[in-house]
């Protein structure tokens, strides 16, 4: 049962498709998974009943004929901020912990049209307000490679839970790295799509300019396949107007030899922990070997541009909170009410200065990035920090954990680019350590061409955290 | 570079209750960031328009 769980959507769904697996079959191995690893904390809400009703119903429509595509009979799972018609979704959060949506999320509409089966809601940092899933109401996330590390956040809980088989697929959102960021702590594909791909309708919020949702796998097809399904225009959250899907996993064919690939070398992105950069330019080498043109380039003022992506998140989702921060501030974490009272303190003009920062930005980073098929930089520059650990040594200085695990990807978000997190390999502690594609906006389908080569050209992919103790 | 009393008269006037101690511990980090964000005005962007939304799908084509 082992194998089964750790099998992508693209095996799984094709032996679901011909009868020889049975999505019940494979519900019961997940969640006699999720059981075994319970000690990973990857859950905050398990939904086995309704599970089961969904596989047994998607059974049905298969052997009747009515298969509706590759995650028919799939169990996904979602990060807890994602509302669930009759689910409770927590946000994380003692504030919302009794919350008991009324209906899905855009997302979780297009995954259930899709004929999913959805099988629980994953552990979040507070509110996806922080990067190391200790959650003060609900327990810490564990990584499944390291059980005294964080698997990052601020969905962790999906990282974590793809990592160790507990599902193939779960949907995070990524404001400032927080989906990228478990995915590379915890040795899993993670996508964030272009701003405005996928529709965030349903989606507690964080920072309204920032947000985006995108998946959690094992593999880069599988994150095709699951955009494909989560993708398009939704009335509901305008910003997705107007796009046309093209046809994912078909771009995943698309040669990519002779393609330009930029390497991010300013000062900024290339400040990152020794064991990282031994793996980075591993990649490099491989990414040369397949014939693609790797260049140096530098980002356009990343210090500038973090500082004002900094301004904005916090400046958004204090006016998110604000009623709460006002009336009920004991019931927040103490980590999160601190970030949360610090946007009370920033002016308008601050923040309109951010935004023109961010304007600037935008066009800058559209001329860079037009003759790459995509831009390179590690991840994160350091791999999981301990439960608990406050700060990580960089470049020589004592840094906040925070600071470092969002340094290399909270400006991608600021900009809107679609951005990819790929296993490629691990560092000195036998944990994984990611590496980030940041593609051109719009053209997610180059970006999953280049991940899918430099995946099929690795073995990190295939490796399987150790079992944790069994805690039954 | 705010001081705590600077604090407290916004804390006041946004009608949130913050303890004279936690306002302190807020202070480096909040003095930290308005210098950053000082520091921005060097930058060209007197004459642009802040952009609220990084991408419109409805004006743009995919290259």
């Amino acid at each position: 049962m082992t194998d089964l769980v750790y099998r992508p959507v693209t095996e799984l769904s094709g032996e679901i498709r011909t009868g020889a697996l049975s999505p019940v079959a494979l519900l019961e191995a997940v969640l006699a998974r999720v059981e075994r690893c319970r000690g990973l904390n990857a859950f905050i809400t398990l939904t086995a009943d309704a599970a089961r009703a969904q596989a047994r119903d998607a059974e049905r429509e298969i052997t009747r004929g009515q298969y509706r595509g590759a995650l028919h009979g799939i169990p996904v799972s979602l990060k807890d901020l994602i509302d669930t018609r009759g689910v409770r979704c927590t946000c994380g959060s003692r504030i919302l912990a009794d919350r008991v949506p009324s209906t899905d999320a855009a997302v979780a509409e297009r995954l259930r049209d899709a004929g999913a089966v959805l099988l629980g809601k994953n552990a979040l940092h507070e509110f996806a307000y922080g990067i190391t899933n200790n959650n003060p109401h609900f327990g810490p996330t564990r990584n499944p490679w390291g059980m005294d590390r964080i698997p990052g956040g601020s969905s962790g809980g999906s990282g974590a839970a793809v990592a160790a088989g507990l599902g193939p697929v779960s949907l995070g959102t990524d404001t400032g790295g927080s989906v990228r960021i478990p995915a590379a702590l915890c040795g899993v594909v993670g996508l964030k799509p272009t701003f405005g791909r996928v529709s965030r309708h349903g989606v507690f919020p964080l920072s309204w300019t920032l947000d985006h949702v995108g998946p959690l796998t094992r593999t880069v097809e599988d994150a095709a396949l699951v955009l494909q399904a989560i993708a398009g225009p939704d009335p509901r959250d305008p910003p997705t107007l107007g796009q046309s899907v093209p046809d994912f996993r078909a771009g995943l064919r698309t040669s990519v030899a002779g393609a330009r690939v930029g390497v991010l070398v300013d000062e900024y992105h290339q400040e990152m922990a020794d064991d990282v950069r031994s793996q980075f330019r591993a990649a490099l080498e491989t990414l040369s070997g397949l014939g693609l043109r790797v260049e140096e380039v530098r980002f356009p003022r990343p210090a500038e541009a973090r500082v004002a992506a900094t301004a904005v998140i916090l400046a958004e989702a204090s006016s998110v909170h604000e009623e709460w921060v006002r009336d009920r501030p004991a019931d927040y974490g103490p980590e999160t009410l601190d970030l949360l009272r610090q946007g009370l303190f920033l002016t308008a003009t601050q923040y309109l200065r951010a935004q023109k920062v961010r304007a600037l930005l935008l066009k800058e980073v559209d001329e860079l990035l037009r003759p790459y098929a995509a831009l390179v930089a590690p991840t994160t520059p350091v791999a999981a920090a301990a439960i608990g650990q406050k700060m990580v040594t960089l470049g020589g200085r004592e840094v906040e954990v925070r600071g470092a695990m969002t340094r290399l990807v909270r400006l991608i978000n600021f900009v809107g680019l679609p951005a990819i997190s790929v296993p490629c390999g691990f560092g000195a502690d036998g944990l994984p350590v990611g590496l980030q594609f940041i593609g051109r906006a719009m053209d997610e389908a180059t970006l999953l061409a280049v991940a899918h080569a430099y995946e099929r050209a690795t073995p990190w992919h295939t490796r399987r955290p150790p079992d944790p103790p069994d805690e039954r | 570079m705010a001081t705590v009393e600077d604090l407290e008269r916004i804390a006041a006037l946004t009608g949130v209750r913050i303890a004279r101690a936690e306002l302190e511990r807020l202070l480096a980090p909040l003095n930290s960031l308005h210098a950053d964000l000082e520091r921005l005005r060097a930058l060209p962007i007197a004459r642009l328009e802040p952009a609220f939304t990084p991408r419109r799908w409805e004006e743009a084509r995919p290259r």
